[in-house]
């Protein structure tokens, strides 16, 4: 079966990204969910493409997806899509989204892809078979200082109506970093954390589809995540610090304001 | 080779030539508090400067990344060889080479190329500004609420409390969404094709928005300092907007 996930996950990554792309002049119809959280029409063909697929080769398995309610199932085997993260970025055309799509096994991920269709980049990880990108294995950065290292960060959605908001992060990660980059798409942010573009990333009030897929291309990178704390990182949970591993501590002492 | 032939010449080979060594490019030393400097950019400069000078040895030029060339005539040109060196050092993809052709004290034709994507962005003064040789333009979102803005400001004032901080806040929630991506050329370029509404920088210098300014004001848009007051290359800080939410941001960070 592990053959047969491979290939639904990281066709269907792609197939998905492409439609993605060629739909991407034609945005302009947007309905808002939220006061800000934006949908598109082609958000929701590539999940409709996404699942359609998944469902047509493994009719028996649970999908959570973003933009449908949950389908349960008895085996232990679940999927977990966003099938477009960044969906902001994608409402404006601006070229910085992704497809991520994650399969797991008795609440483990085993396998994460996560494509870029306008780079043409494909992120992709297997459970202690390390991470790659367009086949070739990556590794994070062996950044060892702060004061070097460029970050990335989000800011949730709902920070019009709460003061947990992530400023008091950022302002204090302004202050010690060499820069940090704020690019709109947390799949593609823990991808380029894993390949050593950024060499650390944190977030909070992230769903599981966001990072399920991320998450573990990050730890077969050789990275590292966990809550702000340092505590252990769940896909469920609401914080997401990763890092290359070099730079964790200083990151959790920023973050729980030591 | 007239200076439009030149300039895209110069920009493409330049952006081949980065691209060709992205991901290795490897650190080398520091300029200031931020930002590295590499071969690579050295080398940029280098090969736009030989393309120009082999064709207009008479003009001047002023780069980021050498002193500036006095010219025996009226036209300069203005190059940054790599704008997003930051993210270029850590193999970020985005940065883009931009040099622009100044007459007589005014820019007259602008080109940003980012190699990454394959995308070039040109402008001549009056006739409009393009993208791989189709015409753009700037949004037409008409609020703040709907707008996607990228701005940049010096690290060191972002402090809790400082007026940067504060505006980055007052900003935050009055918009759609902000990014912050590095490359001041890019950013100019994208509220030119629409895809960020606009762009608040506190730092950048003449090199990294020569070309872009000319680029969107082609566009529709429309470049100001921050209190809304005239923009020069000089001034050192800007608000780049697709023309319909100018006067909110200004102030919203004010």
């Amino acid at each position: 079966m592990r053959a047969e996930i491979r290939k639904i996950a990281i066709e269907t990554a792609i197939g998905a990204g492409r439609l993605l792309k060629e739909k991407l002049g034609g945005v302009n119809r947007v309905e808002f969910k939220g006061a800000i959280d934006l949908v598109t029409e082609a958000d929701r063909s590539s999940e409709r493409f996404i699942m359609g697929e998944v469902q047509k080769a493994f009719p028996g398995h649970g999908i959570l997806s973003e933009e449908s309610p949950e389908v349960v199932s008895k085996s232990p085997y679940k999927w977990i899509i966003d099938p477009l993260d960044g969906t902001t970025n994608y409402s404006h055309a601006f070229p910085f989204f992704c497809v991520s799509i994650a399969f797991e096994e008795a609440g483990e991920v085993t396998f994460g892809a996560v494509y870029d269709p306008m780079l043409d980049e494909l992120f992709t990880a297997e459970k202690e078979k390390g991470a790659a990108l367009n086949g070739a294995p990556i590794r994070v950065s062996g950044t060892n200082t702060l004061d070097r290292s460029l970050l990335a960060t989000g800011f949730p959605y709902d920070l019009r109506s709460t003061k947990d908001n992530n400023l008091d992060n950022f302002s204090a990660f302004s202050l010690k970093a060499q820069a940090i980059r704020r690019a709109g798409s947390a799949a593609l942010d823990l991808c380029y954390t894993a390949c050593g573009r950024f060499d650390g990333y944190w977030e909070m009030k992230l769903r599981p589809w966001d990072v399920a897929a991320g998450a573990l291309i990050v730890a077969e990178a050789g990275g590292v995540l966990t809550d702000f704390k340092g505590g252990p990182f769940s896909i469920y949970g609401k914080e997401c610090l990763a890092s290359n591993g070099l730079i964790h501590e200083s990151m959790t002492r920023v973050l729980t304001g030591r | 080779m007239d200076v439009k032939e030149c300039a895209i010449k110069a920009a493409m080979k330049a952006g081949a030539l980065l691209k060709d060594r992205f991901g290795a490019p490897g650190k080398v030393s520091s300029k200031g508090d931020e930002g590295v400097v590499t071969e690579l950019d050295l080398a940029s400069d280098r090969l736009i400067r030989d393309e120009i000078e082999s064709a207009f040895p008479d003009h001047g030029i002023l780069s980021e990344e050498s002193p500036e060339k006095k010219g025996s005539s009226p036209g300069r040109w203005i190059i940054d060889p790599l704008d997003g060196t930051t993210n270029y050092s850590h193999s970020f993809p985005h940065f883009a080479v931009s040099i622009a052709f100044e007459d007589s004290g005014k820019v007259t034709f602008g080109v940003v190329y980012d190699p990454m994507r394959d995308e070039l962005f040109s402008a001549e003064y009056g006739k409009g500004a393009f993208l791989n040789g189709q015409k753009i333009e700037v949004s037409a979102v008409k609020g703040l609420g709907g707008s996607l803005i990228a701005l940049d400001f010096p690290h060191s004032l972002a402090s809790p409390g400082s007026s940067v901080l504060t505006s980055f806040a007052s900003l935050q929630r009055k918009v759609h969404a902000l990014r912050k991506a590095g490359s001041a050329a890019l950013e100019l370029c994208y509220v030119a094709a629409g895809r960020l509404d606009g762009y608040w920088s506190s730092r950048f210098h003449a090199w990294d928005a020569a070309a872009g300014a000319l680029i969107l004001e082609e566009a529709g848009g429309r470049i100001t300092d921050l209190l809304g007051g005239p923009f020069t290359l000089l001034s050192g800080k800007c608000v780049a907007t697709n023309g319909l939410i100018h006067e909110n941001i200004v102030k919203a960070i004010s």
